[in-house]
């Protein structure tokens, strides 16, 4: 049922750089590569189940903790199984798994003011895979450096490019004011990057 | 694993999924034609009384709903205090009415269809049926994994605190996170041994 990656590869060895669409990530999974994506999937759901918290500073403005497991399945999985992991987590969710913090899920979040950040999970999540992959390559010697970049800009970065228009779209609010509503989530999420990018650093690429 | 899904033979439960999802399709396109307010008031207390029709888990389930409601309710208040109030009525009784059709969808769906249903979509891309079977396992593992690894950590918060009076530190994490990617290494191990012994590899 489950493949092991064959011997004798049919698409070649890949010359040059090798381009390698979703497509034939999916195709040539391993048992290894589902489990840790399954894995992962299920760490994001963990960290939905933490209550959340009220950081002092931000006026008690409820923080949670999902984005972490976000940007740590893009930083230790790679782009691809990463944005995997994030899709298996959004089907589960779809299929009626209260996962989603607050203990949220089913159809209907799908349809609320945060799909937008929920699509921005899927590209943060590869966003941070590949600037980590090409910083490591860059800064070789200054790995916690080049995670924290990653976070900064597929966990944050990115999730809010897709998920400020989604408020936006979804509530007629004028982009400026939907990036105001948003904009309090910030510190907390800088805290978030923070811990992700020690965990990556700490644990190795765990690829 | 707790799911949203309600068991039961309620009305709603009767309607075949397919039918449900299809409405779920046409209200959201439909939607987008509403311009005034006032006519989703009587759908989102129809709604409501749907909710109520499945009895007290139907009930229960609108008192959940207050988390959400309250987040679209802060919403609406901040479009109606920078821009305008009735346009913050339309954005608060649109997403309310979406989400709670789809949530009703959610409840009296059992995953099994749902999972179905997915399968006849993909179908046409998937003709050896090998992604349709990942997935089946990928879901079955995550939800395996889910309650375990809350256990796990549960468990070693519990530890740390039985031998330190000490708060819990980020290194915990770190040290969960390492023990977990292991386990997942021999979990692997353990399923690519028991299909070999199924069938040759390769």
């Amino acid at each position: 049922m489950l493949r092991e990656r064959p011997q004798n590869a049919r698409w070649g060895k890949p010359r040059g750089r090798p381009i390698r669409p979703l497509v034939y990530t999916v195709l040539m999974l391993t048992t290894r590569d589902l489990v840790r994506i399954a894995l992962f999937a299920a760490l994001i759901a963990v960290m939905g189940l933490i209550p959340k918290f009220d950081l002092p500073f931000t006026a008690g403005v409820p923080v949670t903790a999902q984005t972490l497991g976000v940007m740590l399945a893009g930083l230790m999985l790679g782009p691809r199984r990463g944005v995997l992991a994030v899709l298996l987590f959004l089907f589960v969710v779809a299929m009626g798994a209260p996962v989603l913090s607050g203990g949220r899920g089913g159809l209907g979040v799908f349809f609320g003011p945060t799909i937008g950040f929920l699509i921005g999970w899927v590209a943060g999540a590869w966003a941070c895979g590949t600037v980590f992959e090409r910083l490591n390559v860059w800064l070789p010697s200054r790995r916690f450096l080049a995670a924290l970049i990653a976070c900064w800009v597929g966990g944050i970065v990115v999730i809010y490019a897709f998920g400020v228009p989604g408020i936006a779209l979804r509530t007629e609010l004028t982009l400026p004011k939907a990036a105001m509503a948003s904009i309090i989530f910030l510190p907390g999420d800088i805290l978030k990057s923070l811990i992700a990018a020690w965990l990556a650093v700490r644990l190795g690429s765990g690829r | 694993m707790i799911s949203l899904y309600l068991s039961g033979q309620t009305w709603l439960h009767r309607i075949p999924a397919a039918v449900k999802l299809a409405g779920l399709a046409l209200a959201s396109i439909g939607l987008l034609f509403v311009k005034e307010w006032i006519s989703l008031v009587p759908v989102v207390v129809l709604l409501a009384l749907a909710y109520a029709s499945l009895g007290r888990p139907g009930r229960q389930r609108l008192f959940g709903l207050r988390s959400l409601a309250l987040l679209i309710a802060a919403l609406g208040v901040f479009q109606g205090l920078v821009m305008d109030w009735n346009q913050a009525a339309n954005t608060i009784l649109r997403l309310l009415m979406m989400v709670m059709l789809a949530d009703l969808i959610t409840m009296t769906t059992p995953l099994q269809r749902l999972l179905e249903i997915t399968s006849l979509l993909v179908a046409p891309l998937d003709r050896r049926g090998n992604m349709r079977r990942q997935l089946a396992f990928a879901v079955a593992l995550m939800i395996r994994f889910v309650p375990l690894l809350a256990q796990q950590w549960q468990a070693q918060r519990w530890a740390y605190r039985a031998r330190t009076s000490r708060r819990p530190k980020p290194l915990l994490l770190a040290v969960f996170l390492s023990q977990a990617l292991r386990r997942t290494d021999q979990i692997a191990e353990s399923i690519a041994a028991r299909e070999a012994t199924k069938r040759p590899l390769g």
